[in-house]
């Protein structure tokens, strides 16, 4: 038992610590698993390198594997949790968040879990279910990591929760100093008609910015609420112009060709809006920007 | 300007002899280091295992430091208190990490410093223990940067790189600014001990003066967590999470940018964080971009672990994290105006055309190219692109994983107009509106170099079928298979064989391939259990001045070789160390009746239009092997 122990370890040892290709390390796995054929490591590690290929579906069925060999394992878990939400199958990786949250030995790890259900109901569109286990993940973690504070946001956003949201965000801004949390924050602000508020904090960051397009989406929304349609429009435009300045035009970058429909929709211009979305699309943009602009549209 | 980086030869010269550990306080486990420099601070960590009393004592004069500090964050082994308010992850039981941040210096000014335990000095008066605050963001000075990639074995082969390093710095009498590191420090699983092996005790001696800006590789990536930014990596290194050196605030360890004079510098994790567009690092890439002013920049690098184009030991075709930084993060770099790309984790050294848009897979380099010349501004001249920031003018990549780790190639990828499988680390130099970047190999040769010019107005024209890289699929032979040769063979050539005038009296004349066994040479040598060494000598003849960038030596090779064209040695294949009867460290390698490409583009300087000479010694591994061959051609590459 100890040297078969020992031979897998030095199997897995081996392959880890070679400098191969992924896959190298999956031809080497696949030997040392017809060896080992119980080995729950062996199946993980194979699992991690076809992940690095991109394939998915045998990935999944080695981390299916090792965690019915091993359902113990914290790394067999995660990395079973983390394909499920990646291949969008909420359901799958709440049940595997229920396994972390269970197998948890100390308070990050439980946060951990927690943010893995709460991903998994923002996934299936259910930001009511999601915010509770975030609630919890802060709880036991209130450092949070910068990714938590945005999916807490975007669940708040999707309930109109928009005073608690730009609470939330502030205590990320000041735990963390990032400047992603800084934006979205702003967005809140907007989103929660503090509009002169959002105004104030956008024209500063505007003075030091060399690209200023989403900026200028966010000010040119600022000023609608407060009924300054002709500032607002003069900022579109610059805000177009800037885009169709910094875009190659056969290769674009994809969220500014998003910004680009925004601000087409801001304009009423519909069915440039509408072009836009057609070009995503065509450059196989992911789905999560294109149905934010169809939703936009709509 | 001038003084930034010519520090004087006294300054230099201990470097070159101090070694590292020996020289310090047998209770310093971890040297002292410099991290996280800014136009007016720096920190110093080092690491002891006894418990001190720790001063930074520092000044602008080596004999004066007239200020200290004090007030110093300790780090220990163990749990989580608030007299070990951050505890190291993984360190040797009972060591002290000490991190002295000292604040309120004057830009770009050279102090000296020294470590000290109470009064008593832990660190030699040696004059290698100095640091140089930034210039002024937007100040316009010289910018010298070393840069290596998956280093961490530890071996022979990451010493000789740094030794050259070393000796090149010493040569040239100047001293970088800045290390970057790509990744892949440790291996193999970047623990706190591999750290501390291949990593602070090779590099002692440029750490203790050189600030390293790391990036994560996926070796560190089995014991540290870019998203709790927890482990031995995290502990090594104090990067800057809230734009304490320039850029916007990452809130992230693992992605940060600095700025160093008139460049803006952004360090990416690729390996353990999510590289899509809508996740937190790439909307961080997004604003620290647009908040970068062109009027204090004029030069943005990015760096990196995992390639967006490589044919070394990785394939950016095939590799999803490869993929992705290819598909999500170059569109939104390049959009920026970005200049140079630094990556690592392929074992080889790849330098890219000037480039555009090339984010599909497989990549293609069809209407990418912006400019397929070598970008040497002695060949086909340097790259050329607008003053300032502007999207879509051309990016260089370069993949610089041939700092220590087994080199390997998988193809070539047709964006790559050099791609070398030599050990070497990169020097990157920013001269005002001029950068330049050299591979310097480590036998201390440069094997590749190429200027970015940004000093006048430019308009960026796609290339519809560029260069291709890659062996010749067909090509004008110079020299012939079975050519005529001069050769000497069982004696050492006497006198100066590499010389233009040597007199080849005493030599043979016969065709290739020499050798004997196998039954696959022309001229059939008695080398077995009598010599171990063959020259061959002759001329020939170049034409156009372009054909010295198409130049490829086809050879068939047992075991090894170095090749001389015009007196100077370009190429050695197997031959570790030394020449001729003094050559050591000879490798295996079987012809197998094969010919073998090497591309000799990156040693066309070397050519000259008219009468060229080539000289080459085979070496055998030993006297009694039971074969040699070497038959050498030389083509140019028309196909």
């Amino acid at each position: 038992m100890i040297t078969r122990f020992l031979a897998v370890l030095f199997l897995t040892c081996s392959c880890l610590s070679a400098h191969d290709s992924p896959q190298h390390d999956v031809d080497k796995l696949t030997v040392a698993i017809r060896q080992h054929p119980k080995s729950p490591h062996l199946y993980h590690k194979r699992g991690i390198a076809y992940m690095a290929l991109g394939r998915l579906d045998p990935a999944l069925t080695d981390f299916r594997i090792a965690f019915k060999l091993d359902p113990n394992s914290r790394a067999h878990q995660l990395s079973l949790a983390e394909l499920y939400l990646l291949r969008d199958e909420a359901k799958s990786a709440l049940t595997m968040a229920k396994f972390l949250i269970k197998s948890q030995t100390n308070r990050h790890e439980l946060a951990v879990g927690h943010v893995i259900a709460a991903e998994a109901y923002t996934l299936a569109e259910r930001p009511h279910k999601s915010l509770p286990h975030l609630k919890l993940a802060f709880t036991a973690y209130p450092k949070g990591e910068i990714e938590w504070f945005l999916l807490r946001s975007e669940n708040q956003r999707a309930l109109n929760l928009h005073p608690q949201r730009i609470a939330d965000l502030a205590t990320g801004k000041k735990i963390h100093h990032s400047a992603v949390l800084h934006s979205h924050w702003v967005d809140a602000l907007i989103d929660g008609q503090h509009y002169a508020l959002a105004l104030k904090v956008i024209d500063r960051e505007l003075r030091s910015r060399r690209w200023k397009s989403s900026w200028l989406v966010k000010r040119s929304r600022a000023l609608i609420g407060l009924n300054r349609q002709r500032e607002a429009n003069s900022c579109l435009y610059a805000g177009l112009a800037e885009i169709k300045h910094r875009q190659n035009p056969q290769r674009p970058d994809l969220t500014l060709l998003a910004d680009q429909a925004h601000i087409y929709h801001l304009m009423g211009n519909r069915s440039s809006a509408k072009a836009c979305l057609k070009k995503l699309k065509y450059h196989r943009a992911p789905r999560w920007l294109c149905c934010r602009i169809e939703s936009l549209i709509k | 300007m001038q003084r930034l980086l010519n520090l004087s030869a006294a300054l230099l010269l201990p470097i070159l002899v101090t070694t590292g550990s020996a020289q310090e306080s047998a209770s310093l486990s971890r040297a002292p280091y410099l991290q996280l420099s800014t136009q007016s601070s720096v920190q110093v960590v080092w690491r002891t295992r006894n418990s001190i009393a720790p001063i930074v004592k520092y000044g602008t004069s080596r004999s004066e430091l007239n200020q200290s500090k004090s007030d110093i964050l300790v780090r220990r082994t163990g749990k989580k208190s608030d007299r070990n308010p951050q505890p190291l992850h993984s360190a040797p039981d009972n060591t002290r990490q000490f991190e002295a941040k000292i604040s309120g210096l004057a830009p770009n000014t050279l102090y000296y410093y020294a470590i000290f335990d109470g009064e008593t000095r832990l660190t030699p008066d040696d004059g290698t223990y100095f640091f140089r605050t930034h210039p002024k963001s937007g100040e316009d000075k010289e910018i010298l940067i070393w840069a290596v990639g998956d280093s961490g074995t530890g071996n022979k082969n990451q010493k000789s790189v740094h030794n050259a390093y070393r000796k090149h710095i010493a040569e040239t009498k100047k001293t970088p600014n800045l290390f970057l590191h790509v990744g892949d420090m440790a291996y193999s699983h970047g623990k706190d001990p591999q750290f501390q092996n291949a990593f602070f005790n090779i590099y002692t001696p440029t750490l203790r003066n050189t600030v390293c800006w790391p990036a994560m590789g996926n070796h560190e990536g089995y014991t540290s967590n870019g998203k709790s930014g927890v482990g031995p990596y995290y502990d090594a290194y104090v990067t800057p999470t809230k734009a304490e050196a320039g850029g916007v605030p990452s809130g992230k360890e693992s992605y940060y940018s600095f700025d160093y004079g008139r460049a803006h510098f952004i360090v990416l994790n690729s390996h353990d964080l999510d590289r899509r567009p809508n996740a937190a690092m790439a909307q961080w890439l997004r604003e620290d971009l647009a908040k970068t002013s062109p009027e204090n920049t004029d030069w943005l690098i990015a760096t990196w672990h995992h390639p967006p184009y490589t044919k070394g030991s990785h394939d950016s075709d095939k590799e999803h994290q490869l993929i992705e930084m290819r598909k999500h993060i170059m569109p939104i770099l390049e959009s920026a105006g970005v200049d140079l790309v630094l990556t690592g984790h392929s074992h080889i050294y790849e330098r890219s055309m000037l480039m555009d848009g090339a984010y599909e897979t497989p990549t293609t380099a069809k209407n990418k190219i912006l400019d397929d010349g070598d970008g040497d501004k002695d060949g086909n001249g340097s790259y050329r692109k607008s003053p300032g920031l502007n999207p879509h003018q051309g990016t260089v990549q370069m993949v610089i994983g041939n700092g220590g780790a087994g080199l390997r190639r998988s193809g070539f990828s047709p964006v790559m107009k050099r791609s070398i499988l030599q050990h070497g680390s990169t020097l990157l130099h920013i001269k005002g509106k001029v950068l330049s970047g050299t591979m310097l190999n480590n036998q201390g040769q440069i094997a590749d170099k190429f200027q970015i010019d940004k000093s006048q107005a430019t308009t960026a024209m796609r290339i519809p079928n560029p260069w291709q890289p890659g062996p010749p699929k067909d090509g004008n032979y110079c020299i012939k298979k079975n050519a005529q040769w001069h050769f000497l063979a069982g004696k050492e050539p006497t006198g100066n064989w590499l010389a233009d005038d040597y007199d080849l009296t005493s030599w043979k004349l016969g065709k290739a391939g020499f050798g004997y066994g196998d039954d696959d040479d022309t001229t059939v040598l008695d080398m077995r259990k009598k010599y171990t060494r063959v020259y061959l000598r002759r001329n020939f003849q170049l034409d156009k001045p372009n054909d010295r960038n198409k130049l490829w030596l086809s050879i068939s090779y047992d075991d090894a070789f170095i090749l001389y064209i015009n007196g100077k040695e370009i190429l050695r294949q197997g031959v570790n160390k030394g020449r001729a009867a003094k050559a050591k460290g000879i490798v295996s390698h079987e012809a197998d009746g094969k010919f073998t490409f090497f591309d000799l583009s990156p040693y066309a300087q070397h050519f000259k239009v008219g009468k060229n000479t080539i000289c080459i010694e085979g070496h055998n591994t030993n006297i009694n092997s039971t074969d040699f061959t070497l038959h050498p051609t030389l083509l140019v590459k028309t196909k």
